[in-house]
């Protein structure tokens, strides 16, 4: 009854600080909130925003020239097609169109250049065509220079099966033959239609939505990140206890060291546990996310429990008073934290070091072990990283409890 | 000499807490130097960013092992082949991340192709990630390549077949006009903007000019807690209201405490500068003095905060807990994290509501457009306007309730 006690003192002191509700609970959700905000769209994917294209066309085709090429090109570039991704203002002069970029106000500008006609009648080697972008916007940059260079080899096709039909034939049809190989590639039936390409099929098992899948791996990580804060706190209560004057107070009546520690302990474990059930709960009722079958959240969460609070245990370890508790918490979880992948959670192509590092901290194992949680797999895929998380909290705890009994076994500062 | 008396105790008291070093310096530093090592970039100093995709090459043709190659030039992927075991799970490894995506080129693809009948390749890849999209693209923009030549070919046939100016030359197959593609008649040339219009690719965003500002924005705001906690603590004990029955003017003990957070906050943020430009190569130095006002702005924004913080917090666990509600909320909405470009449309209009929003534009344009003073003149405005805001609610309410 007296660990009860004890542990139910506990909970209700930290479930009245507000600080802690904020980091336990507020910080949390207020995080996967903001990125779920930061790229949610209707579709559920992420959005692009349209990029305005200055284009200059400085292009004066030759007399008599079957096609101004640089008008193709702009009429390619307006297509309705294209409208959500590339807005095209026609400028006067190469200046004026990179002085918009430069202001900020159009994310790439097009420079015909004058002998853009003739380079594609064979009668230059080439022209080139230049795409300036902004620098602070890359991604319309890469959405703009794909366009344009997708619309530039259209036009290099007409323009090498003229080249090539020239070098097959002499005489005075050769130029005609030349048009009409031109013509043939300009003509030809749209893409798709004479089969080829890419087929994209999406895998098996995949979830509709990247903007939920990273709401579930953002929050996922959050709460592994504030838990470990919960379970440092938690076990620094018995420092702050101390400082108090309440624990040697307590071992003034006839409870025994162990009941102490194991009052504590239970106080934090249930502190853990309800803060993981509220986040579970509200992030699945706020950002609609499927945490996986019943029984491996239950292990992951039995596993993170213990990671988090055999790491709090051995962290106090490392402390002396509760003001350098703040500091040193802070540092180690935040280091442990971002090396774990927990503020990485979301990226792809991390460097292999990053990835590799992350298996050597608790907060990367009860990631591996949520990751597969969120994917829907069972316990026997989860086997290995619930199995470490678990151990690496018990290998803590091992070295963690018996400092403390040595420590706060008398109540006061030894 | 009172508000510098006042503004000196204030630092004293902020710098002989150990925790000052840990919050102003060692924090952003390490996230700073952890973004910019994490985020892939194109730019200089960074790793291998491009997608991975696995490749599953049943035809073993020349004209696969070019599009293998054209993959691999493309800077955009990373083709692998992939082993008979890993063929056997391709849905698991593109669910799980492992690879971007997985291109299956069927056997026989070459000769359908140079028959003029070309066979579609298969990639499985989840096209609701960016990575995704990004490798879709990629495949797409190199197979196109191959369907083009296909095309030419079968025009330069098809126009040539029946005539005798043809003197029995074979027309052109899908390799020889690859090959004429290494000389386009029409090509692109891409450059940045900005200062001396630096190719494309060759100078593009860097690793930290992300991370290196959007950490600066983020902890002039965290490392507020100290400097606001010193006047949250001077209100509990009722210091403020005492040091208000003095002769000194109520403005100047409130100006000396501005000063102070102002004081903190600068040499946080010129520290970390400093630390960019010279160990990170971010160039705040492209433009100094565009450089120097928006520091300046973004520090006396950060210390009003810091006021409002002090003036209305009742205790020293509301000011962290306030603080760590107004970093997250005003770094994550104002771009510190990621660059707002790649956020939706929505949240962008959101995000200019926020201060942190300007400062992440001013610093960008900077950095990125080597802009000067006059394109970073709004966001320096729009942050004093945020700090002459923020100042005259602290104030006020220092000036009604000091304690």
């Amino acid at each position: 009854m007296k660990l009860l006690a004890l542990a139910w003192k506990d909970l209700r002191r930290q479930f009245r600080s507000g600080l802690l509700l904020v980091m336990m609970l507020g910080a949390p959700l207020l995080l996967t909130g903001l990125l779920d905000l930061a790229f949610s769209s209707p579709a559920g994917t992420p959005e692009i925003a349209t990029v305005t294209l200055a284009v200059a066309d400085l292009e004066t085709p030759p007399a008599g020239a079957p096609v101004a090429a640089g008008r193709t090109l702009v009429a390619a570039l307006s297509t309705p097609a294209l409208a959500p991704l590339l807005k095209v203002v026609p400028v006067d002069g190469a200046d004026a169109a990179r002085a918009m970029v430069a202001r900020g106000g159009a994310g790439a500008a097009l420079v015909i250049p004058a002998d853009f006609t003739a380079a594609m009648l064979g009668e230059v080697p080439s022209a080139s065509a230049a795409l300036t972008t902004d620098p602070a916007r890359p991604l319309g940059a890469g959405v703009a220079q794909d366009i344009v260079r997708r619309a530039l080899d259209s036009l290099s096709e007409s323009a090498l099966a003229a080249r090539l039909t020239l070098q097959r034939v002499d005489g005075p049809a050769a130029g005609s033959l030349a048009t009409q190989a031109a013509m043939r590639v300009a003509l030809s039936a749209p893409r798709g239609a004479t089969g080829g390409g890419v087929v994209v099929e999406g895998p098996e098992g995949s979830s509709p939505s990247f903007v939920a899948r990273m709401a579930a791996q953002v929050m996922g990580a959050m709460m592994i990140f504030f838990v470990f804060f919960t379970g440092a706190y938690g076990a620094s209560s018995l420092l702050r206890e101390q400082e108090e004057g309440t624990l040697p107070r307590l071992y003034t009546t006839p409870t025994g060291a162990a009941t102490v520690l194991a009052g504590k302990f239970l106080g934090t474990a249930v502190t853990l546990a309800v803060q993981i059930a509220v986040l579970v709960s509200a992030s699945a009722l706020i950002f609609g996310i499927r945490w996986g079958h019943p029984l491996p959240a239950l292990l992951a969460s039995a596993a993170l429990i213990v990671a988090a609070s055999g790491f709090g245990v051995l962290l106090l370890a490392f402390v002396r008073t509760s003001r350098q508790t703040g500091p040193m918490f802070g540092v180690v979880l935040t280091v442990t934290g971002m090396v774990g992948g927990l503020m990485t959670s979301t990226f792809t192509n991390l460097p292999a070091g990053l990835a590799l590092a992350s298996r050597f901290t608790p907060q990367g194992w009860a990631m591996a072990a949520w990751r597969l949680c969120l994917d829907g797999r069972g316990v026997s895929a989860m086997a290995v990283p619930l199995a470490v998380t678990a151990a690496i909290g018990v290998a803590c705890l091992a070295v963690g409890v018996p400092l403390m009994r040595r420590r706060f076994a008398q109540g006061v500062p030894s | 000499m009172k508000l510098l008396a006042i503004a000196g105790k204030d630092l004293r008291q902020v710098l002989r807490d150990r925790r000052a070093f840990i919050f102003l310096l060692l924090m952003p530093l390490a996230f700073t130097l952890f973004f910019g090592l994490a985020i892939p970039t194109t730019g200089a100093g960074s790793h291998d960013a491009r997608l991975q995709l696995g490749l599953l090459d049943a035809d073993g043709s020349a004209l696969s092992t070019q599009l293998r190659r054209a993959l691999a030039d493309s800077g955009g992927v990373r083709p692998e082949p992939l082993d008979a075991v890993q063929a056997g799970y391709v849905d698991d490894l593109v669910r799980r991340g492992d690879y971007a995506g997985v291109l299956r080129i069927p056997a026989g693809w070459g000769a359908a192709l140079a028959g003029g009948a070309p066979e579609p390749v298969t990639l499985v890849v989840d096209r609701s990630t960016p990575a995704g999209l990004a490798t879709a693209q990629a495949v797409d923009a190199a197979v196109e390549r191959f369907l083009g030549a296909q095309r030419v070919a079968n025009a330069v046939a098809g126009a040539t077949s029946n005539s005798a100016a043809a003197g029995g030359r074979p027309a052109p197959d899908v390799a020889a006009v690859l090959d004429a593609w290494r000389a386009p008649p029409l090509t692109l040339a891409t450059h940045l903007a900005g200062a001396g219009e630096t190719p494309a690719g060759a100078a593009a965003e860097g690793p930290y000019d992300q991370a290196s500002p959007g950490m600066i924005v983020q902890f002039a705001i965290y490392g507020l807690i100290l400097s606001a906690m010193v006047l949250v603590i001077e209100r509990k004990q009722r210091a403020l209201a005492r040091l208000a029955t003095t002769p000194t003017p109520r403005a100047v003990i409130l100006a000396g405490h501005a000063l102070a957070m102002l004081a903190v906050v600068l040499a946080q943020v010129l520290v970390l500068e400093a630390f960019g430009q010279w160990a990170l190569g971010v160039n705040y130095l492209a433009s100094p003095v565009a450089t120097a006002a928006l520091t300046l702005a973004l520090c006396v924004w950060a210390s009003s905060l810091g006021m409002l913080l002090g003036a209305f917090a009742r205790s020293e666990e509301q000011v962290v807990a306030w603080s760590l509600v107004a970093m997250f909320v005003l770094s994550g909405l104002g771009g510190a994290w990621f660059p707002l470009e790649v956020t939706s449309a929505t949240f962008r209009r959101f995000a200019h509501a926020m201060p942190t929003a300007w400062a992440m534009d001013g610093f960008r344009n900077v950095l990125l457009r080597g802009a000067g003073l006059a394109q970073t003149l709004q966001p320096v405005l729009v942050l004093l306007a945020f700090a002459a805001a923020f100042l005259v609610l602290a104030v006020g309410r220092l000036a009604r309730r000091p304690d």
